[in-house]
């Protein structure tokens, strides 16, 4: 895997207002932001490992091909390269500085439905008799239909029609939404990072299945090409994480080991719980962080919205480049403007 | 003695919850006061004779814990531990949590993993000893097997929580 550091960082001219804090580096989104509004500010550009494997390519080189070969530390991110016809300008003997970039994270995309292992179905086993009600949501927040959402995606980029790109997008959204939506009502049924009944992994995975449903939601709707859609989903979504589920580790941790007269019965189950009441609050704390940054990630998307226009590119092009560079979990893509 | 020691120390640092339990376990009312708390704790651990010519928080938390190691070990299936005088109450602590933990689980458990265990609990019992407390000999009040123990035993369970999550909560503020 690449580190994204050595290919792209912030351009001299941006130095100044970094370094008096106008701006900032959002490491979630891998692009400058306006300290004060939290507005995209500026792409990064190509580092110091990028430009030096790409000053090796002679001038003439115009293919991704003849490029990769030549310096093949950059064979990860080919596709990307020539989504963004950066070959072509390299080629042209252009200032690569003047070229990239911000961000993405939509590489990672639907790569962490792989992740998911399932803790929470179990979970929502002994969960369903105590909320029968709730038995629609359980079963939209399945993982089959999130890998029915991510079958829909691919389909939609692999389209060769318009038509069917636009059937396949509209069908992988509405199935994430669906998904989202069933995380958020059983997530508001069960509060569970104060439920004793659900473990803090099972608590972590639904959040999980939320986020990866909201990034599948967000990739149709770039497909689809709504910018509109697209902002409202990044927005919704980053407040639902960041205010629905948050979590505040010391009342949880407070809320999981609160005794009860009845400990009286269970000496040794108490005992247990409490000498793993320091592993629960590191449980606890590593969530907390989790979830502030899965509320950061899914903020960042919003500034995403322009990528097609700045780039005078189809969604499902710049989609479609970053799914095929594996290998680069974050990209940055789009053109840097002026101070 | 005690307006500072490890029991009022505990309790004042209890959340309501924890608080609440403890007055449960003792029958009080949920508004019991630490020295409530501390009085009725002391009471059912100590010998009821020797009570009379106590004061009422003279009983000594290391005294209680001998007794809490003593019966966490019959729990376990354990002979009772030689417990270092000086041994510092927060071993003594880890090995009834540890004992009366395994205490859940030896029905289940093999041989080999009894004898881990228990070598787990007793090397608690052997790490650091606290010089603070030269002169303050432990001495057991053989109540471990007295009815209403178990309620010592839940009790003195509740302050090892306090401690732990207490230190606990240090951390995650401290990680922020």
């Amino acid at each position: 895997m690449m580190d994204y550091q050595w290919l792209f960082t912030v351009s001299a001219k941006w130095l100044p207002l970094l370094k008096d804090g106008s701006v900032v580096l959002n490491p979630a989104a891998n692009r400058l932001i306006w300290t004060a509004t939290g507005k995209f500010a500026a792409a990064l550009i190509p580092g110091g490992g990028l430009l030096s494997a790409m000053s090796d390519v002679p001038a003439a080189v115009k293919t991704v091909a003849e490029v990769v070969k030549l310096a093949p530390a950059l064979m990860n991110i080919g596709p990307a390269l020539q989504a963004l016809q950066v070959i072509s300008a390299i080629g042209a003997g252009a200032a690569v500085a003047g070229l990239a970039v911000s961000i993405a994270g939509f590489a990672l995309v639907l790569r962490r439905l792989d992740r998911l292992d399932h803790k929470l179905d179990a979970m929502l086993v002994t969960l369903r008799e105590d909320l029968r009600d709730l038995a629609a949501q359980f079963d939209d927040l399945s993982m089959t239909q999130l890998y029915a959402g991510r079958d829909s995606l691919e389909r939609a980029l692999a389209a060769t029609t318009e038509d069917e790109r636009i059937v396949s997008a509209r069908s992988a959204r509405d199935r994430f939404q669906h998904v989202r939506m069933a995380c958020l009502a059983v997530w508001k049924r069960t509060s569970p990072w104060t439920n004793p009944k659900m473990s803090v992994a099972a608590a972590r995975e639904l959040q999980e299945r939320y986020v990866v449903a909201a990034i599948g939601e967000l990739q149709a709707s770039f497909i689809l090409g709504d910018s509109g859609a697209f902002t409202h989903v990044a927005r919704t979504s980053a407040a639902d994480v960041r205010d629905v589920m948050a979590l505040a580790p010391i009342d949880a941790l407070r809320a999981r080991t609160a005794p009860t007269a009845a400990i009286v019965g269970d000496l040794p189950g108490y005992a247990a719980q409490v000498r793993d009441l320091p592993a629960l609050a590191a449980d606890l704390g590593a969530a907390a962080e989790a979830t502030a940054a899965n509320a950061q990630r899914l903020a960042a998307f919003e500034a995403d919205a322009e990528l097609p226009a700045l780039l005078e590119m189809p969604g499902h092009q710049l989609l479609r480049a970053m799914r095929d560079a594996p290998g680069v979990e974050i990209y940055a893509f789009g053109l840097e403007r002026a101070a | 003695m005690p307006e500072h020691d490890q029991i009022f120390d505990r309790l004042h640092a209890a959340t309501e919850a924890e608080r609440t339990a403890i007055a449960a376990i003792f029958d009080l009312e949920p508004t019991a006061t630490v020295e409530t708390l501390s009085r009725a704790l002391r009471k059912q651990a100590g010998n009821m004779v020797l009570n009379i010519l106590r004061t009422d928080h003279e009983l000594r938390y290391a005294q209680i814990l001998a007794d809490v190691v003593v019966e966490a070990a019959r729990k376990a299936g354990w002979p009772a531990p030689a417990i270092d005088e000086m041994a510092w109450s927060r071993w003594a602590e880890e090995y009834a949590l540890q004992a009366l933990a395994f205490a859940k689980v030896k029905d289940r458990a093999t041989k080999a993993q009894a004898d881990e265990a228990q070598a787990l609990a007793e090397g608690a019992l052997r790490r650091e000893t606290d010089t603070s407390a030269v002169g303050s000999l432990v001495r057991k009040t053989g109540m471990s097997f007295a009815i209403g123990f178990d309620k010592v035993v839940a009790a003195v369970l509740v302050l090892i929580q306090i401690r732990l999550r207490e230190k606990a909560e240090k951390d995650l503020r401290r990680g922020r």
